[in-house]
């Protein structure tokens, strides 16, 4: 008769359509069962994790051992993502054994293949990346010939056709705008982009940004107030992917303020253990901070803000033209060059309704500046000339 | 008497890109010809002379570095411009240490900017 006492425990392991991996506590594997063994192209025993761990890339492997271990200490299940062994991708579960007496005596490694997730989210990145590449030309052949309409090269238009080839000209050109956007935003997901740092003065950079801006902040009558800490030294960045994180800021400080507000920028260099903005710095950072006395963002929202295609519902109505890229766009490369992007909004504090009190973006970049990439391809930058 | 103009070719593989820019610089007192892709355009340069060429990077068979290589291989002096969606810093530099004098990214450039530039250097 068949009862739990006796099951063979290496029958039911062998039975898992996923990889799993039985070890002891000298980490000497007791049992792989048959995915697992098919999968690594080790035996089914008789072998230790180190051999395991030599099949992934280091960093994983550093992590997978950091893993085991803490399992094997303190008991409490971990998850690995993005294990790839040779061209599949996994994700781990490691989960602790107790004998009798609850003593951690060995673990199980779960492996759950997640190549077709990572495949299908890859090929559709492609896709975008494709796509955008190939409206770039027609969305730039459009925005060329009503450049010259507008020019007066076919003919002079009346006031009338004047304002609608306007409107067509202003809309193609934000279309450009977007196209760029998303092919950035697929070339950061990919990872195929490069980075070119050169030594750059933070403050300049960012002057010649807030220049970019300077015909909306005079017609919003916006006071901008500039606070850079003397002494700046250059750091090395790549000032294409600075110039996206910084425009995209604020720009939404520009186009989130309502006439008349202040806008107030600030730039110093903050040493490792200081707080900014409420969170404490881990490195010697540069603190880029661009406060507003805009919308704010709805409590509720907030931690969407960094999400893809996102937009804040007090602002939709506002301002028709946001995409919901920039932000998310402006995180990813944060996050890819070591550094912190976050906000304040005192609504935060606020019940709903209370809107309206402006909002404090931080950006934080290591003061060592950007490490060089080498990648197949650059982000877009544009630039005021556009 | 009036000077007579000058001339302009264009190597450009999409069709509206090269007809904007051949309207335009006709529009500003040049003579455009447009070659459809690298090879063509090197035939073209054997036959006439040119004033200012403007070059694609990326177009099938021959690409434009190649044009500009060969450019260089047979010694022409035509300066040349080019326009590209390429926007990587490397081949900013790669094509300017091929002998091109000056690099737009078509879809950052309006087309005023880029006759600007030509009337400027055609002075």
């Amino acid at each position: 008769m068949i009862s739990l006492e006796n099951i063979k425990i290496t029958d039911v392991l062998q039975s898992i359509p996923d990889g799993t991996v039985l070890f002891a506590l000298d980490r000497q594997v007791l049992f792989a069962n048959a995915a697992a063994s098919r999968l690594t192209g080790l035996p089914q025993e008789g072998f230790y994790l180190t051999e395991l761990t030599r099949l992934l890339q280091a960093k994983v492997s550093v992590n997978l051992e950091n893993a085991v271990e803490a399992v094997l200490r303190g008991g409490a299940p971990v998850h690995v993502i993005n294990v790839q062994v040779v061209s599949f991708f996994y994700e781990f579960f490691i989960t602790p054994c107790y004998d009798a007496t609850h003593n951690v005596i060995g673990g199980i490694i779960a492996m759950y293949d997640e190549t077709d997730h990572v495949e299908f989210d890859r090929r559709k990145t492609e896709f975008v990346s494709l796509a955008a590449h190939q409206l770039r030309t027609p969305s730039t052949s459009i925005k060329w010939f009503l450049e010259m309409l507008l020019a007066g090269d076919a003919g002079s238009l009346n006031e009338k056709q004047k304002e609608y080839a306007k409107e067509a000209y202003q809309n193609s050109q934000r279309m450009v705008i977007l196209v760029n956007m998303l092919l950035n935003v697929s070339r950061m997901e990919l990872g195929n982009f490069s980075i070119s740092p050169e030594p750059t003065d933070t403050i300049a950079f960012t002057r010649d940004v807030l220049e970019e801006f300077q015909l909306q902040i005079k017609e919003k009558e916006i006071q901008v107030n500039e606070q850079y800490a003397p002494n700046l030294r250059l750091i090395p960045l790549d000032p294409r992917l600075l110039r996206i994180i910084v425009q995209n800021i604020i720009s939404n400080a520009v186009k989130y303020t309502p006439e008349k507000g202040t806008i107030i920028v600030k730039i110093s260099s903050q040493q490792e253990g200081e707080t900014v903005g409420g969170r404490k710095l881990k490195i010697d950072s540069l603190v880029i901070s661009i406060t507003d006395t805009g919308y704010g963002i709805p409590s509720n929202q907030s931690d969407k803000i960094f999400t893809k295609l996102f937009r804040a519902d007090n602002v939709k109505d506002k301002d028709t033209d946001g995409i919901g890229l920039g932000l998310y766009l402006a995180k990813l490369i944060v996050d890819h060059i070591h550094g912190d992007l976050w906000f304040v909004s005192p609504a935060l504090s606020h019940v709903e309704g209370e809107l309206g009190k402006g909002t404090t973006f931080y950006l934080t970049i290591p003061s060592k500046g950007m490490g060089k990439k080498e990648g197949e391809k650059e982000l877009v930058a544009w630039s005021k000339n556009q | 008497m009036p000077t007579k103009p000058k001339k302009i070719l264009i190597i450009e593989d999409e069709k509206p890109m090269a007809r904007a820019l051949e309207l335009k610089l006709t529009y500003e007192g040049f003579e455009a010809t447009t070659a459809f892709n690298g090879e063509s355009a090197i035939e073209t340069l054997e036959k006439e002379i040119f004033d200012l060429i403007i070059c694609d990077l990326v177009m099938p068979k021959v690409n434009g570095f190649k044009v500009l290589e060969t450019l260089k291989e047979k010694k022409v002096k035509t300066p040349v411009m080019v326009l590209t969606n390429l926007s990587q810093e490397d081949d900013e530099k790669r094509v300017k240490s091929l002998g091109a004098k000056e690099f737009f990214i078509k879809s950052n450039t309006p087309i005023a900017n880029i006759v600007g530039w030509i009337t400027q250097f055609l002075k």
